[in-house]
């Protein structure tokens, strides 16, 4: 039961803007990714996404891509023109008669590709956002949500611990020779050796779990007096903050803002499209596109090339000692 | 361009939104909100400790139970949590809020189990002993037959949906279909072994819960 | 004005005849040290929790607590919260939040502080308490001493005026306790802050302590300074609730001043050795006398001893603690009995075949070994450090061993691969006895139950199944149901028994634990730090339950921290240290040497009769001195 510490990525430049920042990037970049359907695009954000795992995980993203994302965007490629039979460039027929289409295939393609895209960022999500930014995001909004998530985290390994602890003392007694194992005993002697005893050991898994289920139960009481004790149930509470809003987060987030900005008016204004049904269509490749596509570039590349930048700067400063 | 996943997601998040306002202003008492995080805490561990056996988890009976011990709120909140917070330890992804939602809804429907197998005890109360646990017999496998069937039906058929939804902006019955029959061993194994969890649970999850809430009068006014 | 007036406070839990509180009256002043004394049942903390208005217990009450002159119900929650500090027994069940910083901060959010002012004081309150190392850290990586502290912090935050401490270390071990202590000693010292606690860890507060509150019964016995108050134990019988130094005073029955700590406890006794002008010839006639009757080759000069110690014992009069027992086991030496019979008894089959190994290895006399352990490693990662190295141990028939072993040293790690929960990645571990029980530190684990009747009833069923399986017949269950009967008289657990095991009290659980393990009949008891979180009286009973088991032939292990309870009650000790058992010895012989880790009297006595490790050696060593 690992749970990511605040410190495991602090050195990273995206990484230690503020959770708020994070949480902005990370939407507007997914739905992107999602709703704007076009492929171009898509595969921008796909390489995004990719590298900044990379960077993050280094070889363990090679891995996820290989075993996940890959086979998940030849799965939907497959999946989808077998079951949607639109477009008009008809490839061949199917033996119950339905046809099989050029654009069926391309969106099954950009389906795959999206949703790897959408696990990728998800999973780079996963890294460096942990419970602690989260909370601190919602927490002034929901102080009493994050509080109780707040709590489960703490209850978690508490409860882990305990079973752990439990099910060394239980196991340990030879058996039948002690207090609990009576069924398995008994049914142990009436049916088959084998059988009893499996049976025996699911029982006594399950009185385990009981134990602790009790355990937790009745020692939350004195976690709830000790609330009490500090105050909590006098009114609404504030959450303690534990990051601040620096001057770079917002010098970051008007760069951000004004780059989707103009990526959603481009779409809007049809100025960048693409079109699957009935006909695959794109806009032309234009210096205007290009520019467009530059942008979606940079966007997407932002948290790669803050983690290099960083790295980079690291490097000479020690060369420079 | 209608592209439901939008609009669902955004309905999840209008739907959490009033949640959470709600939530916030009642001030929970402290002993109730330990226990949630509690049923919670131990919801998770149980998705952890069978992560090995995808598809078994005994996240959804504890949730389930949490729901008839705790009542329909604390029931969809612990849904709730567990899906947010286990997906803290198997990776957070576009079907989180799906999830949540999910997993609430079966709190939900224990809760409202509960309340009717309350009623239902309270009717009947002057009964022998042996007819009680007779009764008491009938209503595990009562819990047992709606949770096992609410997870296959509910649970499975709304992440099925979601995972065609999320995927495909455009889409047909036929999708439907076959992400439904794709996912039904899935869903068949996760409501098996949500069966085997509460039968095996039910009981003395029910003893406990019910001595806590007796012992320090915790979720009392959900009563009828 | 007084800070706090507690005024003709009664109080009785629903449904409860008699008062738990009764007719409590007691001033505290500001900045005042308040030690609240008192035996299991005594009310003590139902007294503390009546000056928090949010914890107190529902019950009927008569009597008021009135807080700067004000009735402390009427104090609004805001108020209440920031100023009465409450620090609970238990470091791991008090923490609410999942991340240190969280923590310290739950009771400002909860008062819904500025963020700035947040900053600042959980700023100032880490780095005053030493927390800003662990600051960002996860609750769970904390040692139990950690999480005390980090209790303490996160309280001390909102800046309370009065800090109301349960029992704070009684769950962690002597170095972290004593850190805790410390800590609340600087407090209370160097910030003025009025501190009222509840602890049974009594052998440093006591001196630290202005004044000592003994409630016994719900009413108050005693109050006072506590070299004034210790004299009213005495009266009462109750001096194992006091520090060993305290009671070797009372007992040896001398005037004047009380000492409190060792250095006044060990100038006291030199001058009154002076005094008589005989320290050195009471010393050797005390040697004479144990030399007279010498002992054998082997390691028994701790029972043999007694005799000579019982005709001291009578001329006082006095009875102290433990006496009972001691005078029984010299009456009927209880190691040669046992011994004898359990070799002779054809019942038991491992007996007879270690008896004939015995033959072939003459220095372990006549005990025949039921446990042995021989080089053992263990760690808990691959990459960890060793916890256990080149661990050897033998454990005899009969006998009560003590694992002693500072912080970390691996007692419990020892004890729990004794008991084959843990396997070792070398070495051999051999059990001669099957019937093994094992008590664990928190003794919940083993309920299973909803009553102490049902758990025991669980048990009994249990054993009688094997018994009947064996032989056939009535003899069997009759001779059983003696052996039952022994046991409920000696754990006192019959009055529980249609209780929940979580609404006992700590001491409760373990003698019903002890019961439930007792029931099985083993004829090997291992125990994890059975005296942790006791008091003196705990203490004794648990001794004297310990020794009836031994006299019924169970073989007794402890893995402990309290030397006290060992050198009461061990027949041998061990010391544990970096994974290895690097002295083993009587208790008498063991201590004798050391000059740091030893017993209270063995520090206040040892320096001129170096078996001295009891309070009850030291007293008669006082007494036989004054006599000339």
């Amino acid at each position: 039961m690992e749970r990511k510490n605040i410190t495991s990525y602090q050195k990273d430049g995206f990484a230690s803007l503020h959770p708020a920042v994070q949480f902005l990037y990370f939407m507007t970049v997914i739905s992107f990714a999602m709703f704007f359907r076009h492929l171009i695009f898509l595969l921008l954000s796909f390489l995004g996404a990719s590298l900044y795992l990379w960077y993050l995980k280094r070889k363990a993203a090679a891995a996820f891509l290989g075993h996940l994302a890959f086979p998940v965007i030849v799965l939907f490629t497959v999946f989808n023109p077998l079951f949607s039979h639109e477009g008009s460039t008809i490839l061949l027929y199917f033996p119950n008669g339905n046809p099989l289409t050029e654009e069926s295939i391309w969106f099954g393609l950009h389906s795959g590709i999206m949703l790897g895209c959408v696990l990728i960022w998800c999973s780079c999500i996963y890294e460096i956002f942990t419970s602690d930014k989260l909370m601190g995001l919602f927490g002034s909004y929901a102080p009493s949500f994050t509080l109780l998530i707040s709590m489960v985290f703490r209850f978690i390994p508490k409860c882990y611990g305990q079973f752990k602890r439990i099910r060394e003392v239980w196991n340990a007694a030879p058996q039948g020779k002690r207090q609990g194992k009576r069924q398995g005993k008994r049914q142990g002697k009436r049916q088959g050796k084998g059988q009893g005893k499996r049976k025996g050991q699911i029982t006594r898994n399950f009185q385990i779990v009981s134990i602790v289920t009790t355990w937790a139960l009745e020692t939350s009481v004195e976690t709830a007096e000790s609330m009490r004790a500090r105050g909590y149930g006098i009114g609404r509470r504030r959450q303690f903050q534990k990051v601040f809003w620096e001057q770079r987060d917002t010098f970051f987030c008007i760069l951000f803002l004004i780059g989707a900005g103009i990526e959603l008016w481009a779409i809007a204004e049809k100025k960048i499209f693409m079109t699957y049904y009935p006909v695959l269509r794109m806009n032309e490749m234009s210096p205007g596109a290009g520019i467009f596509y530059g942008i979606e570039t940079v966007l997407c590349l932002i948290p790669f090339l803050m983690g290099i930048w960083e790295e980079l700067r690291w490097h000479y400063w020690k060369s420079g000692i | 361009m209608k592209n439901y996943y939008l609009y669902g997601c955004f309905l999840l998040l209008l739907a959490y939104g009033i949640f959470l306002k709600k939530f916030e202003r009642k001030n929970m008492s402290s002993g109730e909100l330990v226990v949630i995080a509690v049923m919670s805490a131990l919801a998770v561990l149980g998705r952890s400790m069978f992560f090995m056996l995808p598809s078994v988890k005994p996240m959804s009976a504890i949730v389930i139970l949490t729901g008839i011990g705790f009542g329909i709120e604390a029931g969809f909140l612990t849904g709730t949590v567990v899906a947010f917070v286990s997906n803290f330890f198997f990776g957070q992804g576009p079907w989180t809020p799906w999830q949540m939602f999910t997993y609430g809804i079966l709190g939900i429907i224990g809760g409202f189990l509960g309340e009717k197998l309350s009623i239902e005890r309270k009717n009947q109360k002057k009964e022998p002993w042996r007819q009680q646990e007779k009764q008491r017999r009938r209503e595990k496998w009562i819990v047992v037959l709606v949770g096992s069937l609410s997870v296959m039906l509910i649970y499975g058929g709304i992440m099925d949906a979601a995972s065609v939804l999320m995927t495909y902006s455009k889409w047909n019955a036929g999708m439907f279909l076959a992400a439904a029959s794709a996912g039904l061993p899935v869903n068949l194994i996760h409501g098996g072994s949500t069966a085997f969890f509460l039968f095996f649970l039910e009981e003395p999850f029910r003893k406990k819960m019910e001595r806590i809430k007796k012992k320090y009068g915790y979720f009392q006014r959900e009563k009828i | 004005m007084a800070l706090l007036e507690i005024r003709d406070l009664t109080f009785f839990y629903p449904e409860e005849e008699s008062p738990v509180l009764d007719q409590v009256s007691f001033l505290v002043e500001r900045g005042e040290f308040l030690l609240i004394l008192g035996g299991s049942g005594s009310g003590k903390t139902t007294l503390l929790r009546h000056m928090k208005p949010v914890l107190t217990p529902h019950g009927k009450r008569s009597g008021t607590v009135f807080y700067r002159g004000k009735n402390i119900t009427e104090l609004t929650p805001r108020e209440q919260a920031q100023e009465l500090g409450y620090v609970f027994q238990n470091p791991d069940h008090q923490i609410v939040t999942d991340r240190v910083w969280h923590e310290l901060a739950f009771g400002m959010e909860n008062l819904r502080m500025d963020q700035a002012q947040m900053q600042l004081r959980s700023a100032e309150m880490a780095s005053s308490l030493g927390i800003s190392e662990w600051f960002s850290k996860d609750v769970t990586e904390l040692s139990g001493g950690q999480k005390q502290i980090l209790n303490l912090a996160s309280v001390m935050v909102m800046q309370p005026e009065v800090l109301l401490l349960d029992e704070p270390v009684s769950q962690l071990d002597p170095i972290a306790a004593s850190e805790f202590l410390e800590m609340v000693r600087k407090l209370n010292q160097d910030f003025f802050v009025t501190v009222i606690m509840v602890s049974h860890h009594i052998n440093e507060i006591f001196a630290m302590a202005d004044r000592v509150l003994w409630l016994d019964q719900g009413k108050v016995a005693a109050l006072g300074s506590p070299r004034e108050i210790s004299a009213e134990f005495r009266k009462k019988n109750q001096l194992p609730l006091l520090p060993p130094i305290v009671q070797i005073y009372e007992q040896s029955g001398s005037m004047g001043n009380c000492p409190l700590t060792i250095r006044e406890g060990k100038r006291w006794f030199l001058e009154e050795l002076s005094k008589k002008e005989s320290a050195q010839e009471a010393a050797d006639s005390y040697r004479k006398e144990t030399e007279k009757n010498p002992s054998g080759e082997n390691n028994r000069k701790e029972t043999e001893k007694k005799p000579s110690g019982e005709n001291n014992q009578k001329e006082t009069g006095n009875k102290p603690s433990g006496e009972n027992n001691r005078k029984e086991m010299a009456e009927n030496p209880p190691e040669k009995n046992n011994r004898e019979k359990t070799v002779e008894n054809p019942s038991r089959k491992n007996s007879r075949k270690a008896g004939i190994r015995n033959l072939f290895r003459k220095n372990t006399a006549r005990t025949c070994e039921i446990m042995a352990a021989d080089h053992i490693y263990f760690r808990y990662q691959r990459e960890a450090e060793d916890v256990l190295s080149d661990f050897s141990f033998r454990l005899y028939d009969g006998e009560c061993y003590c694992l002693l072993g500072g912080n970390g040293s691996g007692k419990s790690t020892a004890l729990s691969i004794l008991a084959g929960q843990k396997k070792p990645y070398r070495g051999k571990r051999k059990c001669h006895k099957e019937h093994m029980a094992y008590l664990p530190q928190d003794p919940q684990i083993l309920f299973l139950k909803d009553s102490i009747y049902e758990e025991l009833k669980d048990a009994k069923e249990t054993r009688l199944g094997e018994l009947c399986q064996n032989q056939e017949g009535d003899s069997v269950k009759e001779e059983y149901e003696v052996w039952e009967k022994e046991i409920y008289a000696m754990t006192g657990v019959e009055k529980l028994f249609d209780r929940h095991p979580y609404d006992l009290s700590g001491g409760e659980q373990q003698c019903a634990a002890l019961a439930k393990l007792l029931l099985a009949q083993p004829s090997l008891l291992l125990l994890d730090e059975p005296t942790k979180g006791m008091d003196g009286m705990g203490k004794k009973r648990l001794g004297e339950m310990l020794w009836h088991g031994k006299q019924r032939g169970i073989t007794i292990l402890i893995a402990t921290h309290d030397l006290e309870f060992a050198a009461d009650y061990a027949d041998r000790c061990g010391l544990l240290f970096q994974g290895k058992i690097v002295a083993e010895n009587v208790p008498s012989e063991f201590f004798a040497g050391n000059r740091f880790y030893t017993t209270t009297a063995n520090r206040i006595a040892g320096e001129c009769f170096p078996e001295i490790i009891t309070v009850k050696d030291a007293v008669e060593v006082l007494q036989e001195a004054w006599q000339g």
